[in-house]
């Protein structure tokens, strides 16, 4: 049974890809016709890659701005890059849920598989169940970490006043909607309950376009239709940044050599004959 | 558009009580803008200043230099303030009947 | 600063007075608000959002953090919570939100869009006037989101429904009419400038020139014209500092101004009053084009002009100077004879003005200039100068006397920065700046003085 929640993740997923894929592509598309990088800026490729890395990795007008908003915000993003990596890279399906499928399927799975386990089991040498113990801890305290810093940060938006006055029931909502993905997630981990092989094999199977039947557990469905509500809300809304955009940003994008090399507006065609 | 009364007579003016038209400038209406501005009396002074703005802004078209202002009243800053409470750019204009000089003033 | 209590429409009063509708004629807009102004203005919406990726990313990206929330001098000085960078760019957001995303326009207020109403028209005519522009904000947010291309791109739109403010429009069409801020024309500027020429005469003895218009020399300097008003020292250090060189220079009556405030109107207008300088240099013959102490001058000059109204191929460097870097270079070549005990005695301390700092990358050059020539300089306090400077609270068209509560409000964080550092003379180039701390001073009854970086450069150089 329940093949219909593999068919609704495939839908949200849709609408994730395309609606981020869409949004992106319109931020790439508008003309940006001045040079308008904040300064000092670097003037060449190889600064701007290290500033965007800074923004992108270290956060690090944040960390100027407010380091008691950059801990909870950093803290966060890392845990979800890890628990993403940790229901995709292999920690929850690991080799053997592979053999249960064939061809392109399998193939696939191993893949999914190799980019995982280097961070786990392949590279420590433990033996599957040590592993399976290893990836339930370790999992479940990322899980944690990324709760305790979505309370932080639900916290500061219902107590501080400036931030209390600029919230909107969006921000509120984004960050329920992540608090309780992560907690169903986690109850699953440690109320037990759930059947963890049928849940690797759904999760292969999902990957590997082959759907296989959901566990018939209440926690897990949630669990699946929460990230579906998610996937389907990030386009529409100002979750939308997880597509990067600082690294569409002008201010932060653009070398700041106005004066090495005449930078032709795109969209105003007076310019381009400007003098002639 | 904002107007005033000034010896009897009405005139238009800006927002900020400047004369519309600096053709309609006389000393009866110096004396008038004067009250606008909080100076009871106008002293010799007062008249140096407002008459050299005058002739500037009639044959110029604009006001002169804060520094050329100084020099050619031989009065200091300071004492421009002294008479102009509001200063040479705003009071001072405003009774010689000229625009108030905008810009980065 | 410490950041104040929320005091909702504490600014909510302070209004600039509007253009009328000669002056908004003269400028191409709409004479008064047209019965329409709601559908004209969100199809200038609609069109900015697709020619300006900043905007459309700005509005877009917030996920209101509040990073940004205590960094505005506007909202540290009156608490008015629509001062906030953030809170100010909503302004805008909410009614993107519901005429141009999907989720507002199913959901509304769940969404938190709102229709563009009159009173929300009001709102941006008042916060998007209380904005200098100054950029601090986006150095401090994780996406770089820039409030100045919000509150521009706000500026634009009311623009085409025909509002306006008197002060930007006035400036704007004397600029493109007789060519500078002021209103300088040329028999007057002409007569400055041979009154400066005496005035020089007689503090250095030296026949030093102040050229108007002069064909072929190889610098076209382009000052703001309040250093023919105002500033007169900063004119004259002009001169001397080129007659110390031997470099034969000009300024051009018809360029008269550094200034853009074309830049605080809309786009048309930046072009066009950008337009004049790239003109009278390329008429005039010259060889190198440099920008005199002005902050905005120096972004619309260094970042815009090539692509507005270039290539400046015609010139030998093609591509505006500003005066401080000019001076670094030929100091570094020793060229200049310097004597720093002119400068002895005043404690002085460097203010820079927003556009040289976060739109223009001129940070360093006036600090290697004043730590030659004066061994009083010190600085401010680290958080408040360099790329996170604070505005001075008048820029981008907010010098005017009907705002004046709210400027002395912007400025405060900037005040208290220079009482700590326990300076007497502020140094600045920016013409705008130099106008408002003076006023600044006498209300915080501070006992200080407000000086050029070139002025203090000038009273060091030994002809």
């Amino acid at each position: 049974m329940q093949l219909w929640l593999s068919l609704l993740l495939y839908l949200a997923a849709a609408v994730f890809l395309i609606g981020l894929g869409w949004r992106l592509l319109n931020w790439l598309r508008t003309p940006v016709p001045l040079k308008i990088p904040l300064t000092p800026g670097p003037a060449d490729r190889r600064g701007v890659l290290w500033r965007l890395g800074g923004e992108l990795f270290a956060f690090r007008a944040l960390w100027r701005a407010d380091r008691s908003l950059w801990t909870p915000a950093w803290i966060f993003h890392v845990a979800l890059v890890l628990l993403l990596i940790g229901h995709f890279g292999g920690l929850e399906t690991p080799r053997f849920a592979c053999a249960t499928l064939g061809g392109m399927q399998a193939a696939f799975c191993r893949v999914a598989c190799d980019v995982g386990l280097p961070f786990a089991g392949g590279l420590t040498g433990m033996s599957m169940a040590q592993f399976g113990h290893f990836e339930d801890i370790s999992g479940g305290l990322v899980g944690a970490v990324a709760i305790a810093a979505l309370l932080w940060l639900l916290l500061r938006r219902l107590l501080a006043e400036r931030v209390r006055s600029i919230s909107t029931f969006s921000d509120y909502f984004a960050l329920l909607l992540l608090l309780l993905i992560i907690v169903t997630g986690n109850d699953m981990r440690f109320m037990g309950g759930l059947n963890i092989e049928q849940a690797r094999q759904f999760v292969a199977g999902w990957l590997a376009l082959h759907p296989t039947p959901a566990p018939a557990d209440p926690v897990f469905t949630m669990h699946i239709l929460l990230v579906c509500a998610l996937l389907i809300y990030i386009p529409f809304s100002k979750l939308v940044h997880i597509g990067g955009a600082a690294l569409f940003s002008p201010t932060l994008n653009q070398r700041n050599n106005p004066r090495q090399r005449r930078y032709t507006g795109p969209w105003d065609k007076t310019n381009a004959s400007a003098t002639a | 558009m904002p107007a005033i009364t000034l010896a009897g007579k009405q005139f238009d003016v800006d927002e900020n009580g400047f004369l519309q038209d600096p053709a309609q400038w006389s000393d009866e209406v110096a004396l008038g803008l004067a009250q606008t501005e909080g100076i009871e009396k106008l002293t010799d002074e007062h008249w140096k200043v407002v008459r050299y703005l005058r002739e500037y802004y009639m044959k110029f078209h604009v006001a002169p230099s804060i520094r050329m202002l100084c020099k050619q009243t031989g009065l200091p800053l300071k004492q421009i303030y002294q008479l102009f409470p509001s200063g040479p750019a705003k009071g001072a204009c405003k009774l010689a009947g000229m625009p108030k000089p905008t810009g980065c003033v | 600063m410490q950041a104040p209590p929320l005091k909702p429409n504490a600014a909510a009063g302070a209004h600039h007075h509007r253009a009328n509708p000669t002056l908004l004629a003269a400028l191409g807009l709409p004479t008064e608000v047209p019965a329409d102004w709601r559908a004209r203005a969100l199809t200038k919406f609609d069109e900015l959002l697709h020619t300006r990726r900043s905007l459309k990313l700005y509005l877009d990206t917030c996920v209101r953090c509040g990073a940004c929330t205590d960094k505005c001098p506007f909202f540290l000085g009156t608490g008015d919570p629509n001062n906030m960078p953030v809170a100010r760019a909503e302004l805008l957001r909410k009614v993107y939100r519901r005429h141009f995303t999907a989720a507002g326009k199913l959901f509304g207020p769940l969404a938190a869009g709102e229709e563009l109403t009159d009173a929300v028209r009001e709102q941006w005519f008042t916060y998007f006037y209380q904005c200098t522009e100054c950029r601090r904000c986006a150095v401090f947010c994780p996406f770089g989101v820039d409030t100045a291309e919000i509150t521009m791109a706000a500026r634009e739109i009311m623009a085409s429904i025909g509002l306006a403010t008197k002060y930007v429009s006035e400036v704007v069409d004397k600029a493109h009419t007789i060519g500078n801020n002021i209103g300088i024309p040329e028999a007057a500027w002409r007569d400055t400038c041979r009154f400066l020429e005496e005035e020089l005469k007689e503090q250095t003895g030296a026949d030093i020139k102040l050229p108007v218009n002069q064909a072929g020399a190889e610098v076209l300097l382009v000052p703001p014209s309040a250093d023919l008003f105002t500033n007169t020292d900063t004119m004259m250090a002009y001169g001397k500092f080129f007659h110390a060189l031997g470099v034969s220079w000009t300024t051009s009556s018809y360029a008269s101004e550094a200034g853009n405030f074309g830049m605080f109107l809309n786009y048309e207008h930046l072009k066009k009053v950008n337009r004049r300088i790239v003109d009278a240099a390329r008429q005039l013959g010259v060889r190198r084009l440099v920008m005199g102490e002005c902050g905005h001058a120096w972004r619309a000059a260094q970042a815009f002009t090539d692509t507005l109204n270039g290539p400046l191929d015609f010139l030998e460097k093609p591509r505006p100077e500003h005066i401080l870097e000019y001076a670094v270079r030929v100091i570094r070549q020793g060229r200049l004879k310097l004597d720093k005990s002119a400068n002895d005695g005043l404690a002085v301390t460097y203010h820079d003005p927003c556009n040289l700092a976060r739109a223009g990358g001129i940070i360093e050059e006036p600090r290697e200039i004043l730590r030659l020539i004066a061994r009083g300089f010190r600085e401010m306090p680290a958080d408040t100068i360099r790329e996170k400077t604070f505005c001075c609270g008048a820029g981008a068209g907010l010098l005017t006397d009907e705002i004046m509560e709210t400027r002395f409000a912007g400025v405060k964080p900037r005040i208290e920065a220079f009482c700590a550092s326990g300076a007497t003379h502020l140094a600045v180039p920016c013409a705008i700046c130099k106008a408002q701390f003076p006023v600044a001073f006498e209300h915080y009854r501070i006992d200080a003085q407000v000086v050029g970086v070139m002025d203090l450069l000038a009273k060091a150089i030994v002809l």
